[in-house]
């Protein structure tokens, strides 16, 4: 179902635990997307959005040395990626951190642990927002 | 299908894998071969260094562009007799598999014949009798420019329990 | 209602711009909602300071509303962006009217929509959250972690990496309770783990982990305090959590299923110590005495009594640490606190530290961020290649100045250059040498947890002292050290340190004392480990030996020699095998390791006063000074610093034992001979001493003379291994490249002297 996403573009998963981002990405893959990235922390994560054309960036929120947000942050006041979607992975603990992140711009927010289908869902709700 | 039938196919799939390219060389007059990519090359006889308290056929250690890798007698390891070095000795570097990974190791044969391209076809399981070799160390017997070579597994030659467990025998 | 003053434009065109943006809100848009709240924080910045208490409920609501709509916490969704739209629509009717409209339609509207939505109580239970596909996940996921056993043997080997930064970490927040930072560099793992453990469904270990980081998080918002009990329930967790990860681990391979865990014991603790919070302050003598107007001596004694039954008494096993670091250039020295519970009644007030605290943690935090150096990521092979590399330079360009042609000219300019490369090689080898050296401190901090639980099972009070953290160590040696370090670390407390008892009546204090001390020294790292303890018992030793039969009756030996005999195979002088120390790995195989590592183990022992052990490893693994000896046909190198002298016995100084072993005199001392040509069969075996040499080396405080045919010439030469077929070999201790291109093979002394006695 094509829902306004475009499965074939390339999607940047953001987390420091290696594990996390392979789950996340054996997640994106089921739901169809097959054109992925790593980084392990908000300083790569800025160096591959410079070089590469990112459709989409799915991020933990509780990072050492530059939070999710603080990524978030920085995304938003580059001209190149202000508009960029921003997906915020976070816990359900911390669910203070949302309306923060929402009002510095996230796109959308999924709780851990999540499925394939909540996802796709949450991802579907930022490119029809989009879309407009 | 009959039991033994699927046996014999198996086995005969299992050696067909087996095909490829084989560096040939010679031993007492035998020819064998070892798989090419296992080959990082091959150099001229040289000094080497003997390592005390090491069984007949470890001949020592050489110094291969500043690291130290231990040399095989083909002959003697199996049970040949030894032969005097002459000009066309040589001493092939192989890598091998070991249980602490890759590792490098120079074996003496008498000569070095070719790289040769063997079909799948042409190779036959090791007889399992007349043959010096315990049959471990065959991959199988190929048939090519009219003789036979030995197809050696040369993994297991070099890091049978003999050489990786290379105690101290006895001052 | 009192009239307002007409609003300003500003003011009203702002709300319109929320009017619009509640409009224009969809089901679920969340970046709608972020631009709505933002907004309405940016007009109640420009709010007249006379808005009335009706207004600011209105904002209050409206951000409420917002908040909840975020995180989905209201119900129907519908109905509260309704209610969004009504708040504002009356809002503008504020801004354009002077009064605000409370009796009017609409107000009323609102009004009724906000107590449906729970809003108008004053504690108002959040309305029905949507239940957002909860149980889907738990079913979805069931058969997940054996689906993909490889993402599960990764979560394994990342879990444990964090958990021992976990109990690195936990001595920095054992020394600064208040910061944050270090707080959170604890709490982050334990939060991590509990996600992926979601994911792949592995429910104990989800719940464990909560437990842990629900306590840290009370901790980040200051609404617990960091003491001792809690650490060690954080520690305990960590050991249930490794546990698990083992059972984990085990499953995956053997293909069973999980292990039950009981949690009940750390969850009542999180419980008990969560109740605990921030304990009040001890009243001071102070104040327990103020009630009364005069103070007499019994009432003075009665204060303080009550005083210290407050108090809490401390564990009986109580471990202080105080780490020594190098305070950074450019900022205050870091906070060194003391953990310490006083037994002396305080007249200050208990609580550890506290105010000082943050100040203290603040700069902390200021000192380690100012010290970020820039640093360059790179892949450790070629580091490893580079280091490799240098050495084959040092050897080549030292082939080049042995040439026997260059030698025979005479330059001086050519010497001079000559000079420059060497120069320039050793400085680039010890560059390069560098790149690979890490700090030895993370492996000296591992030794605290160990400290603290030792001491704790054997009833000791230790204090540890860590000196040089900052050590540098190559990479390569620091998993190496950590065995031996922990074999000898246990035995300085379990054996080395007596009871508070035994210390006391020997009029020493009741804590034992552990140094451990790493630095440089004459191109070696040294680390010491020292304890003021009993010291090594000489007379239980030698008695062992000789039961043994490692010692002949009669034998004379030096203390340190005798000291040297624990390092003999299965020697374990301890009366029971307990678990902590005397597995039978033993002092020999410390002995070892430090020697693979072309490294030295001296004793340093006194009676009743202690014991130190010293490690002493080259710094550059791989480079030793060598003397070349010439034996029979073959060439072999010893380490330079083994060898005290070379001679030429003269006949009188040579005699046989018994038709079977050789002595040499040399001055007054009787030294073995031990023949190198019958050892490595090259050579003649039976050549008279007194026509060849004899080359005097010490080893571990035993002395023998090695009989070789010549000595070819001294030289540094890179220690390269043989390999793993030859690891084994007693009496080698690697292989080098000659000048002549060809191998010459290094000898290990302490197995040479092995082989001659078998």
């Amino acid at each position: 179902m094509d829902k306004n996403i475009n499965f074939r573009m390339k999607v940047l998963v953001v987390d420091d635990f290696a594990t996390m981002r392979k789950i996340v990405r054996n997640i994106l893959k089921q739901i169809g997307f097959d054109n992925l990235v790593e980084a392990e922390d908000g300083q790569a994560a800025l160096q591959v959005l410079k070089n590469e054309n990112i459709g989409l960036v799915v991020t933990d929120w509780n990072m050492p040395n530059m939070t999710g947000l603080e990524l978030l942050e920085k995304i938003r006041t580059d001209p190149q990626t202000a508009k960029l979607p921003v997906l915020m992975v976070t816990a359900e603990g911390l669910k203070e951190n949302v309306v923060a992140a929402v009002k510095a711009g996230v796109n959308n927010y999924v709780v851990k642990p999540f499925t394939a289908e909540i996802l796709q869902e949450k991802i579907e709700q930022i490119f029809k927002k989009l879309a407009g | 299908m009959s039991q033994a039938a699927r046996q014999i196919q198996q086995e005969a799939s299992a050696l067909h894998e087996k095909e490829g390219k084989y560096l040939t060389f010679t031993l007492a007059q035998e020819d064998y071969g070892l798989e090419i990519l296992k080959v990082r090359e091959i150099i001229g006889m040289m000094e080497i260094t003997a390592v005390p308290q090491t069984p007949e056929y470890v001949k020592g250690v050489i110094n291969l562009r500043g690291r130290v890798i231990p040399v095989i007698d083909l002959r003697l390891k199996f049970g040949l007799e030894a032969a005097e070095y002459g000009e066309r000795t040589c001493i092939i570097v192989v890598e091998v598999q070991s249980e602490v990974g890759p590792v490098q190791m120079g074996v003496v044969v008498d000569s070095v014949s070719e790289v040769l391209n063997i079909n799948g076809d042409d190779i036959e399981p090791a007889p399992s009798f007349g043959t010096r070799l315990k049959n471990q160390f065959i991959l199988g017997i190929a048939k090519a420019k009219g003789t036979i070579k030995i197809l050696l597994d040369i993994d297991r030659v070099l890091t049978s329990e003999e050489i990786t467990g290379i105690d101290s025998l006895g001052g | 209602m009192t009239d307002q003053a007409p609003k300003s434009q500003e003011l009203r065109e702002g709300l319109e711009g929320l009017a619009l943006k509640v409009v224009m809100l969809e089901e679920g848009d969340l970046p709608g909602l972020g631009a709505f709240l933002t907004h309405l924080e940016k007009i109640q910045a420009i709010l007249p300071a006379d808005h009335g208490p009706e207004v600011a409920l209105l904002f209050q609501q409206l951000e409420d509303v917002g908040n909840k709509l975020i995180l989905q916490e209201i119900a129907p969704v519908a109905r509260a962006q309704e209610l969004l739209s009504q708040g504002v629509s009356l809002l503008l009717t504020w801004a354009r009217e002077s009064t605000f409209p409370g009796e009017s339609e609409p107000w009323k509207v609102y009004h009724r929509g906000a107590q449906e939505l729970g809003l108008m109580k004053a504690a108002a239970a959040p309305a029905q959250a949507e239940p957002e596909a909860e149980p889907e996940p738990a079913a979805a996921m069931e058969s997940q972690i054996w689906e993909d056993p490889e993402l599960v043997a990764n979560f394994i080997a990342e879990a444990r990496e964090h958990l021992e930064g976990i109990e690195s970490g936990l001595v920095r927040v054992e020394q600064a309770p208040t910061d944050l930072q270090a707080i959170n560099a604890v709490f982050r793992p334990f939060h991590t783990v509990k996600g992926v453990a979601g994911f792949l469904n592995l429910p104990q270990i989800q719940e464990l982990s909560h437990e842990v980081e629900s306590l840290l998080d009370e901790a980040r918002s200051g609404r617990l305090q960091i003491t001792a009990p809690v650490i060690d329930l954080i520690l305990a967790g960590v050991d249930r959590l490794k546990d698990m990860l083992d059972d984990l681990q085990e499953a995956l391979s053997d293909h069973r299923s999980l292990q039950r865990f009981d949690l009940q014991d750390i969850k009542e603790m999180v419980k008990k110590l969560q109740q605990q919070g921030v304990p009040a302050e001890a009243p001071k003598l102070a104040e327990i005495l103020e009630p009364q107007e005069e103070i007499a001596a019994p009432d003075m004694d009665q204060a303080l009594k009550e005083l210290q039954a407050q108090e809490k008494t401390p564990p009986p096993a109580e471990i202080q640490v105080e780490a020594k670091k190098a305070p950074p250039p450019n900022a205050a020295p870091p906070p060194v606190e003391q953990v310490k519970e006083s037994k002396r009644a305080p007249v200050a007030p208990p609580a550890p530290a506290a105010p000082a605290a943050p100040a203290a943690a603040a700069e902390g935090k200021a000192a380690s961020d100012a010290q970020l150096p820039a640093t360059v990521k790179v892949d450790i092979s070629k580091v490893d290649n580079l280091v490799n590399l240098m050495g084959e330079l040092v050897i080549a360009q030292s082939q080049v100045r042995q040439n026997p042609n260059l030698l025979t000219i005479s330059d001086p300019k050519l010497e001079r250059d000559l000079a420059q490369v060497s120069r320039i090689t050793s400085e680039l080898q010890m560059i390069s040498m560098s790149m690979r050296m890490v700090p030895i401190g993370q492996t000296l901090r591992k030794m605290v947890r160990l400290v603290r639980d030792l001491s704790r099972k054997s009833k000791k009070t230790v204090e540890l002292h860590l000196e040089g953290e900052d050590t540098e160590i190559d990479r390569n040696m620091v998993e190496a050290i950590y065995d031996p370090l922990v074999h000898l670390v246990r035995n300085a407390v379990d054996h080395g340190l007596e009871t508070p008892k035994e210390r006391q009546a020997q009029g020493k204090p009741p804590e034992g004392h552990v140094w451990l001390r790493a630095y440089h020294k004459g191109g070696n790292v040294v680390i010491d480990i020292e304890e003021d303890g009993r010291g090594l018992d000489r007379d239980r030793i030698l008695a062992k030996a000789q039961e043994r039969g490692l010692v002949q009756p009669g034998e004379q030996l030096n203390p340190t020699q005798i000291d040297h005999l624990i390092f003999e195979p299965g020697f374990s002088t301890a009366e029971t095998i307990t678990d902590i120390s005397g597995r039978g790995v033993g002092m020999d195989v410390v002995r070892l390791t430090i020697e693979r590592l072309q490294g030295k183990i001296e004793i340093n022992s006194r009676p009743q006063q202690g014991t130190r052990f010293t490690l002493r490893m080259p710094l550059t693994m791989a480079i030793i000074d060598g003397l070349v000896v010439k034996v029979g046909k073959e060439r072999y190198i010893l380490p330079a610093v083994a060898v005290r002298e070379t001679l030429r016995p003269a006949a009188s100084d040579y005699f046989t034992v018994q038709g079977q072993g050789e002595i040499i005199k040399v001055r007054s001392q009787l030294i073995p001979l031990l023949r190198l040509h019958r050892l490595f069969r090259t050579g003649n075996g039976d050549i008279p001493p007194t026509e060849a040499l004899v080359m005097v080396v010490e080893h571990e405080g035993k002395q023998r003379g090695l009989l070789v045919d010549d000595i070819l010439g001294k030289q540094e030469v890179v220690i390269k291994s043989l390999g793993e077929s030859f690891q084994k070999i007693k009496g080698l201790a690697g292989g080098t490249i000659l000048g002549d291109g060809r191998v010459g093979l290094i000898l290990d002394l302490g197995g040479i002297f092995a082989l001659a006695q078998g």
